[in-house]
């Protein structure tokens, strides 16, 4: 009898024991089986398509994840994204909604809790979304973080805060800001504006449109990187990375180059031809192994620094090249 | 391969600006790709502010750089290598002097030189006794001052901060040869302004007040185009201060503090060139390139962080 009594206790206890660790498994698994559902919900592909002008604009706001842009033949702008509830391309002109749009906005829906109510705003979650637009298109971006690329389009300003920027083939212009993402441009035509804060700005193989593009690249504690640039109007500069520029010089052609403790580099053709100011205002050096004519060297006088003034060729293009306390080096290739 | 994550220690380094460059970006870019480590850098980043913040009083009082305490150094290097010169040229016939006073005792110099010391104070006391007692005797109202033979303590002059007025300077004039030069910020004897009224020539004359010696250094004015770079430097930090930089990566901000630091250097430093050369292009052109420096930095700075903000 006892031994029946403590046989019914112990299961007893076993059972009290081992329920609420069923009903946890239980949960697990309602939670698990809730959770595929919600990813298969939001793997969903999303996109949306309205006709457009040739040289439409297209705004696209504060998505966090890759994003690329890219230019086609057809006049129509396409957005494809696999992460966002819902997207829209609205109409921000004012002519009639039958003739294609010259101005579009980007909204991506945002899951607010309630499927009744889809928040319609610029603020997407992490979202990777494709833009197809016309060549002749200008896109407005600004994203947190995530990659960007873009390509065969007219214009792009772009303003990202951790993401690495790329873009390549650019007819008219782009302008890209980053925090701390890298910056690259090439194969691109047109005026160029870069200012990152601790990426690196790559610039290769860019050209000018006509003689009012310029190129104005600015990192503070980046590198810069210029290959192959022909603008005639070429401003760079760093606080504490290096620059450094690979290429010929344009005739008539301005460069300015400026750091406070980076060094600066210019590795230029023989043939080059052009009037180097070099400064420093204390420490660094000036090296070169171009034979200047017209040479000028003051050290030291009034303020301690070192001014080299120098011609090599005819001096067709004007080089400034100014640091605080860093090197500055033109190289002959 | 993942990349091994820096211990605290590292990080700490990272965030006071004590590590090489190379270290620095390989941090930096490690912070950007470990969230892990972000997150124990974002926590390292606000116990440091937090201890920033704390000793802000302290940490704004005047600190000696490192190069006045080198200049300290070298004048005291300067001051103990004079005064054993003196000692040897002096020595022996001091001991020999106190030897046939003291018969048995054997004075080093420094011995030498602490008992004149209490000589010197003695010295000074009496006179002082005497003026007292002068005052008591012929009433209040003279006024004067005296000449001492004092040994002048070795003095060291910095030029002031920028807008800033100088610190008192030390009590006693002196053109004395053995006393240690003076030097200014370019590293050229510092010549102290004569003060009208005042003898010159070998005369040691003591004042009582320090500060009525010397008359403030006048630093040079401004010059015309920095105003305008100064409006939109303020300008832009309030912006940033307004909109907080915290809300940036850790590793933008420390890029931000350590290269603002290097460009307020810059400034400091070819703002005293240009405004004692005002005449002299290249001095002004390298201020205003390094005030440049500093709203292209802020610029970038508010920009991000307004864009930071707009999530």
């Amino acid at each position: 009898m006892k031994l029946k009594s403590l046989i019914t206790a112990a299961a007893f206890t076993a059972l009290s024991l081992c329920a609420p660790v069923a009903q946890a498994q239980r949960v697990v698994e309602r939670t698990v089986a809730k959770n595929r559902v919600t990813v298969v919900s939001v793997a969903s592909v999303t996109e949306q398509t309205a006709a457009a002008s040739e040289n439409v604009v297209v705004t696209l706001s504060n998505i966090s994840g890759h994003l690329k842009v890219h230019g086609w033949d057809r006049r129509e702008v396409h957005v494809k994204t696999e992460d966002a509830k819902r997207v829209e391309l609205r109409r921000e002109d004012s002519s009639n909604s039958s003739s294609p749009a010259t101005r579009l906005q980007v909204l991506f829906a945002r899951e607010t809790g309630n499927p009744n109510n889809i928040d319609l705003e610029e603020c997407g979650e992490e979202s990777d979304v494709t833009l197809d637009v016309p060549r002749g298109a200008t896109v407005f971006l600004k994203t947190q973080s995530g990659d960007i690329e873009i390509e065969d389009i007219a214009e792009a300003h772009v303003e990202t805060s951790s993401g690495d920027v790329s873009a390549r083939h650019i007819s008219k212009a782009i302008e890209m800001a980053s925090a701390s993402g890298d910056l690259t441009i090439e194969d691109s035509a047109g005026r160029v504006r870069a200012v990152s804060i601790s990426g690196d700005v790559d610039a290769v193989n860019l050209r000018a449109n006509d003689a009012s593009d310029f190129i104005r690249v600015k990192s503070v504690s980046g590198d810069v990187n210029l290959n192959r640039v022909s603008h005639a109007r070429i401003d760079a500069g760093t606080v504490s990375g290096e620059l450094s520029m690979i290429g010929p010089t344009v005739r008539g052609g301005s460069y300015e180059f400026q750091t406070v403790s980076g060094d600066v580099t210019l590795n230029l053709p023989s043939d080059a031809s052009f009037r180097l100011d070099a400064q420093i205002f204390q420490g660094g050096d000036v090296s070169t192994d171009f034979n200047f004519s017209h040479v000028s060297r003051t050290v030291g006088s009034p303020i301690p620094s070192t001014h080299f003034v120098g011609t090599y060729g005819t001096g067709d293009a004007t080089i400034n090249m100014r640091t605080i306390s860093g090197t500055l080096r033109v190289r002959r290739r | 391969m993942k990349e091994l994550c820096f211990d605290e220690a590292v990080l700490q380094s990272y965030f006071d600006g004590e590590l090489s460059p190379e270290t620095m970006q390989s941090v930096a870019a490690h912070i950007n790709a470990c969230v892990n480590c972000a997150a124990r850098a974002k926590e390292i980043e606000s116990e440091t502010e937090l201890m920033r913040g704390a000793f802000a009083p302290e940490m704004e009082l005047g600190v000696p750089t490192e190069s006045l305490r080198a200049r300290i150094d070298s004048a005291i290097k300067a001051e103990q290598l004079s005064a054993q010169a003196r000692e040897v040229r002096k020595g022996s016939n001091l001991r020999a002097w106190f030897a046939s006073l003291i018969p048995g005792l054997n004075f080093s110099p420094q011995h030498v030189a602490a008992f004149a010391s209490v000589l010197v104070l003695i010295a000074v006391a009496a006179v002082f006794a005497v003026i007292k007692w002068q005052h008591a005797t012929n009433g209040a109202g003279s006024t004067g001052t005296i000449a001492t033979s004092a040994t002048p303590e070795p003095t060291v002059v910095t030029p002031p901060e920028e807008g800033t007025q100088p610190s008192p300077s030390p009590s006693i004039e002196n053109n004395n040869q053995n006393a240690p030069k003076l030097y200014n910020a370019s590293g050229r004897p510092f010549r102290r302004p004569r003060i009208p009224g005042t003898p010159s020539g070998n005369n040691m004359v003591a004042r009582e007040r320090a500060p009525n010696l010397a008359p403030p250094v006048q630093s040079p004015p401004p010059l015309p185009d920095e105003q305008g770079y100064l409006k939109a430097i303020a300008s832009l930090t309030n912006a940033i201060d307004s909109t907080g930089n915290s809300t940036l990566p850790p590793s933008v901000q420390a890029e931000y503090r350590r290269n603002l630091e290097l460009i307020d250097q810059a400034i400091a430093a070819t703002r005293v060139a240009a405004r004692r050369n005002p005449q002299d292009a290249s001095a002004r052109q390298f201020l205003y390139a390094s005030y440049q420096n500093k709203v292209d930095l802020l610029s970038a700075v508010a920009d991000q962080t307004m864009l930071v903000a707009s999530r």
